[in-house]
């Protein structure tokens, strides 16, 4: 079966709905993960929790938000998306291709290059600041184009 | 927990084995349209009625060409590939990307024929989503008795087709999800009475008017049968409002109200001796519908200068014509291609999550900053 097609059913029809709930959720994680960071960098006194649960508690939360942006990543690939212009197109895959890019650079500095630590703060709040420019050229525009 | 750790990996693995879908059936047509990344080309096509409109997907992204009554659905079209449709029955057809919903709408005209069709197709139309005013179309039409209509609500709010008289009535047609933003649904009446009729949106009877001419003679004569209605349909009382304020049931079926607010409320209808008596708050009660097709007014008798609404009661079932040799005018099965999935609360959602993401983003990025100041003291 054709992927879209298996998507468009699975999603009773609702790909471009259920595309953006999962953009905002993606975009709400990546919001709790900059918190949880700059708790556990003990940048900040919250949320009131200990500095190991907030470690735990960001890794756990980043590989649901890497999951979830993948699926949706995956639906952009094979089905666009709605409300659609030339220049949102061009922002969205910018924006999509740059937070894969900062996403292998982390999982690069955590693996491989363990010096880089100290940017990985810099890295997670451009992933942030990423997610929300994909939100914005995303769900705002679905929002806005009724 | 080492399979958690797996997920991402096999996620981006699954990210880069996907591939562009395989191509869709259908090709060779009599009329063709392209796709085009983000537009069809012509928007706009007229052809006679039994033509078969081919869509060409020539963009680099899967489209489908979607009917806003709800009659067809080419399902997605992967660039490269085509689909078609054919049109046997007469009538404007509304049709858009149900992928790209916003920006790509076109229109095919089907023209009669020389031989009568057995069913003829008039759109509903509204402001909703098409930014049309309210209107039928077309809003005159003569037809042979025993022609089918197929009336397809192709905006953002419900609709009805129904004889000035009382002799046809299609009941409430639902609009697409989203305020019409994807597929409406649709519904038929077959005319079988000879004589001028005027029709009416029940909703709407002050703007959507028409005129319907029927000539000849249909075997079996008489009344057109109304198309099927719930056996059971539930209302809620409000404070002060009913909710929906339009609902239709089938004929003597079971009308059940719930008391929703904190006032006593009844549903009495104004010109039939049926009555709920008063509904204290949280209660229900029920009555049991006319039998005789038609639409009824009723209110609330305690606040009756605010709760209002309107009982649509439909006659016996009617044959769908999209299933028979009567109007072949569909190639997919007759679909809401919307869907009844989440709805108008998304937007409230989204906004919502948005709001806490930046929240809690805003707050972990201005930790970083005020600690990167303190820093060097």
């Amino acid at each position: 079966m054709d992927l879209i097609e298996f998507l468009n059913d699975l999603t009773g029809g609702q790909l471009l709905l259920w595309k953006v709930i999962l953009t905002s959720l993606v975009f709400a994680c990546a919001g709790l993960q900059v918190l949880l960071a700059a708790r556990f960098y003990e940048a900040s006194t919250v949320p009131p929790i200990s500095t190991g649960v907030a470690a735990r508690t960001h890794r756990l939360n980043g590989k649901l938000t890497v999951t979830l942006a993948v699926v949706v990543a995956v639906t952009c690939l094979v089905g666009p998306a709605g409300p659609t212009s030339p220049t949102r197109v061009l922002l969205h895959s910018t924006f999509g291709s740059l937070a894969f890019a900062l996403l292998a650079l982390k999982y690069t500095v955590l693996k491989l290059w363990a010096p880089g630590g100290r940017f990985l703060p810099w890295i997670g709040s451009g992933l942030f600041l990423t997610f929300a420019a994909i939100w914005a050229t995303t769900v705002a525009d679905y929002v806005t184009a009724r | 927990m080492r399979a958690l750790r797996l997920l991402p990996l096999l996620a981006l693995a699954g990210l880069a084995l996907v591939g562009v879908p395989t191509a869709a059936a259908g090709q060779g047509a009599a009329e063709e349209t392209r796709i085009v990344d983000f537009d069809f080309a012509p928007r706009t096509l007229e052809v006679e009625v039994g033509t078969s409109v081919s869509w060409s997907n020539t963009g680099a992204r899967p489209h489908t060409a979607t009917d806003r009554g709800g009659s067809f659905d080419t399902k997605p079209i992967s660039p490269g590939a085509s689909a078609k449709v054919s049109f046997s029955t007469p009538g404007t057809y509304f049709y858009f990307c149900r992928i790209n919903p916003s920006k790509m709408n076109g229109v095919v005209v089907v023209k009669p024929g020389a031989q009568p069709s057995k069913a003829v197709r008039v759109q509903a139309v509204d402001p909703g989503f098409t930014g049309d005013k309210l209107r039928f179309d077309p809003p005159r039409l003569s037809v042979a008795a025993g022609t089918t209509l197929l009336v397809a609500n192709v905006g953002g709010k419900p609709h009805s087709l129904t004889a000035d008289d009382g002799s046809f009535d299609t009941g409430i047609v639902d609009p697409g999800p989203e305020g019409g933003r994807f597929a409406g649904k649709n519904a038929s009446v077959t005319l079988t009475k000879p004589g001028t009729f005027g029709f009416h949106c029940e909703i709407h009877p002050a703007a959507m008017k028409g005129v319907e001419t029927v000539t000849g003679d249909a075997a079996g004569g008489g009344p057109a049968a109304a198309s099927a209605g719930p056996r059971e349909v539930d209302i809620g009382a409000r404070d002060f409002a009913f909710d929906p304020k339009e609902a239709s049931v089938a004929s003597g079926g079971k009308v059940t109200v719930t008391n929703r607010g904190k006032a006593p409320h009844t549903m009495t209808l104004d010109d039939q001796p049926l009555d709920t008596g008063n509904i204290p708050p949280g209660a229900m009660a029920t009555l049991t519908a006319p039998t005789e097709p038609g639409s009824y007014s009723y209110r609330c008798a305690v606040h009756p200068a605010k709760m209002r609404g309107v009982l649509v009661v439909l006659g016996r079932d009617v044959e769908d014509p999209t299933e028979q040799g009567a109007a072949q005018a569909v190639a997919a099965a007759p679909v809401a291609a919307g869907g009844d999935g989440p709805g108008g609360g998304v937007t409230t959602f989204v906004l919502v999550t948005a709001v806490l993401a930046a929240f809690l983003g805003g707050v972990g990025l201005s930790a970083f900053a005020l600690r990167r100041r303190r820093a060097p003291t």
